[in-house]
């Protein structure tokens, strides 16, 4: 598992690709508004932000069916909610809205998919994020593969000890297995304090300096978020 | 990465972890600039604690004196600049998603400016032979490489004598080789903690027994590694 | 009674440990899940929460805040699950679990009886976020509110039984050093 399901990034030169990061976290956070505020029009609303998302997807030169695959989960998800909405008040509105909240989870994704971790950690910084959050999300996303390495040997070491399939021995293995992992992670995290601490970290994680967006990353932004905002309005 | 190495001298030192295990035991220990000397000892003998004691990143009781300061007297960029630590496994110590940002990092932590930054994490690259992985991220890397990774991130501070805890485990023969020969052309003095006694009699001049969180030994590696009685009787 | 050892390392590096330690939660919180459904136990057991719950038991009420905030956030962007604006909803309950627990813990509270408070405050803002989603979804909000507590039953049992001595099990493996 290694690095390949666990990054997003799809690398490319795409606009979208090289819109500085703080205007793309922007724009996400406005188009979320968008697109999950209450209207009286849900589904044109969710036919806009579809088109509006779609379009960025295509911008950025990645297959839907790359982003789709990470969406996978989510459509059981949606359409579970979506069927249950049959049950409520309204159902078109329903579904419409859990409709939104897919296409919101797909612009995050995108974002996710156009951005490397450093850039958005920067961005963050940029944004103001308090350091230490930014710092835990740096220490984090790095251990998340070592962990997820340990944690495979670990469900390989689960199926071999737990071959008979009786609840009650499968579940004691698996709690002392994932106990155990608990505390291989505490260990390591002691480790890279030692590592850190011997590097003159004191809280801080150093990120890169943004350049101030240029005038295509404005004139791009710009034209997005005026797109949104019309599209509000129309669908309000 | 020019400079030449400091001197180590260290001191009654003795550590006791809080659930009473007692690690080191009065331990003595000196390097000339320049120098390089081995610690060999079974399982539990108290090689990483003695090298995160060296480090100042254990207190206990003793000193530890660098180039004749005592460290305990030093500020944290001022240590952390001259004396550099790597772990067994790198990914105990390689945090940022590229591997050009945690090579610089260190020197970034201790208020270098970006660019200075970047300009020794390079020449600390290219020392250890991973100037062509500059922008990769290190999950990419193999272990062997990752190795070398962390031992340039201390480089790039600027480090005079470095520590580090079983330079050679988990690496195949040829990258052994490629580490010993590496550390060998490094002007920097070395303290280097193996199970590896062939690492220890090809890259040092001196060798020190730990037993039990004490020093048994201390000579010329040939002559402490060459007494089988005396490895039999310590648990090598 | 928070992460051992503070007395040996440098004067200083205290918050440095409760981060890093605190990260290393984060990190198992994103792969939990993960395990969970190569084992095909699923969601159920709501297996984001126990490293959460773990942290909060390991470290300050602030620091285990924050880490119940990322956990969401850093697994909606590696994992993509759960989706993002689900993320959003998680981060308010997986703050209320880390903040009681911590907190009561800060003062002296037994380890179970604080995760027994703390699974109470969670359910209680699940209950308010579940209901709140519901109405937006044209669904009865209590019937929500209430369906969001029960589906995640199993793992309030979990939570209950293992958080506490998953907890001091880490902090002895880590006083032995």
């Amino acid at each position: 598992m290694r690095g390949y399901d666990l990054d997003p990034y799809l690398p490319g030169r795409s606009l979208v690709h090289r819109l500085d990061p703080r205007l793309k976290l922007l724009l996400l956070v406005g188009f979320a508004n968008v697109a999950l505020w209450p209207s009286s029009r849900p589904l044109h609303r969710l036919a806009l932000t579809s088109a509006l998302c779609l379009g960025a997807t295509a911008l950025a030169g990645i297959a839907p069916g790359r982003l789709a695959a990470r969406l996978a989960a989510l459509i059981g998800l949606a359409g579970a909610a979506a069927l249950g909405t049959l049950f409520g008040a309204d159902p078109a509105e329903g579904a419409a809205r859990v409709g939104s909240v897919a296409v919101v989870a797909w612009a995050a994704l995108l974002v996710s998919a156009s951005t490397p971790i450093g850039c958005l950690l920067s961005a963050l910084a940029g944004l103001g994020a308090p350091p230490s959050l930014v710092s835990m999300l740096a220490i984090a996303h790095h251990l998340t593969f070592a962990t997820a390495d340990e944690a495979i040997r670990t469900v390989r070491a689960i199926r071999v000890r737990a071959p008979k399939r009786s609840i009650a021995g499968d579940a004691r293995i698996v709690g002392l297995a994932m106990r155990s992992l608990a505390a291989r992670c505490a260990l390591r995290a002691e480790r890279l304090q030692w590592a850190l601490l011997a590097r003159g970290f004191a809280g801080r994680i150093p990120t890169a300096p943004l350049q101030r967006p240029g005038w295509r990353d404005i004139g791009l932004s710009a034209a997005a978020a005026a797109a949104l905002l019309l599209g509000h309005r129309w669908t309000r | 990465m020019d400079a030449l190495g400091a001197s180590l001298h260290a001191d009654g030192l003795s550590v006791t972890y809080l659930g009473g295990r007692t690690a080191l035991r009065d331990v003595s220990l000196r390097v000339e600039a320049g120098e390089r000397v081995a610690i060999v000892g079974a399982n539990g003998a108290g090689k990483s604690t003695l090298l995160l004691r060296l480090a100042g990143l254990l207190r206990g009781a003793g000193r530890v004196l660098v180039d004749g300061r005592e460290i305990s007297s030093m500020s944290q960029p001022e240590l952390r600049a001259l004396l550099g630590i790597v772990f067994q496994d790198p990914d105990d110590q390689i945090v940022m998603p590229v591997t050009l940002d945690d090579v610089a990092f260190g020197p970034l932590c201790l208020g270098v400016s970006r660019a200075e930054a970047l300009s020794a994490a390079r020449r600390a690259l290219e020392a250890v032979g991973m100037s062509a992985a500059a922008d990769e991220a290190p999950y990419r890397l193999s272990y062997g490489q990752r190795k070398r990774v962390a031992i340039a991130g201390a480089l790039a501070m600027g480090a005079r004598a470095l520590l580090l805890d079983e330079p050679s485990a988990g690496l195949d023969p040829r990258s052994r080789r490629g580490l010993i020969a590496l550390l060998r052309d490094l002007p920097a003095s070395l303290v280097v903690a193996t199970h590896d006694l062939d690492l220890a009699r090809q890259l040092c001049c001196r060798a020190i027994l730990l037993s039990a969180g004490e020093v048994a030994a201390d000579g010329p590696t040939h002559t402490v590694l060459d007494d089988a009685a005396l490895l039999e009787a310590h648990g090598l | 009674m928070s992460a051992p050892a503070p007395a040996l390392a440098p004067a200083g590096s205290g918050s440095v440990r409760e981060l890093v330690l605190a990260s290393a939660m984060v990190a198992l919180g994103v792969v939990t899940p993960i395990v969970f459904h190569m084992l095909g136990l699923g969601r159920t057991f709501l297996p984001m929460h126990l490293p959460v719950l773990l942290a909060a038991l390991l470290v300050r009420p602030g620091t285990a805040a924050m880490a119940a905030v990322v956990t969401p956030w850093l697994s909606s962007f590696m994992t993509g699950m759960p989706p993002a604006p689900i993320a959003v909803l998680m981060s308010f309950e997986l703050a209320a679990l880390a903040v009681v627990a911590s907190g009561l813990l800060r003062v002296r509270v037994p380890g179970p009886v604080a995760v027994a408070a703390a699974v109470a405050a969670r359910c209680a803002v699940t209950f308010v976020v579940g209901s709140a989603l519901g109405r937006w979804l044209g669904l009865p909000p209590n019937a929500a509110g209430w369906a969001s507590i029960v589906a995640g039953a199993p793992g309030i049992a979990l939570q209950l039984v293992t958080a506490a001595p998953a907890a001091a099990y880490v902090r002895r493996r880590m006083q032995e050093g």
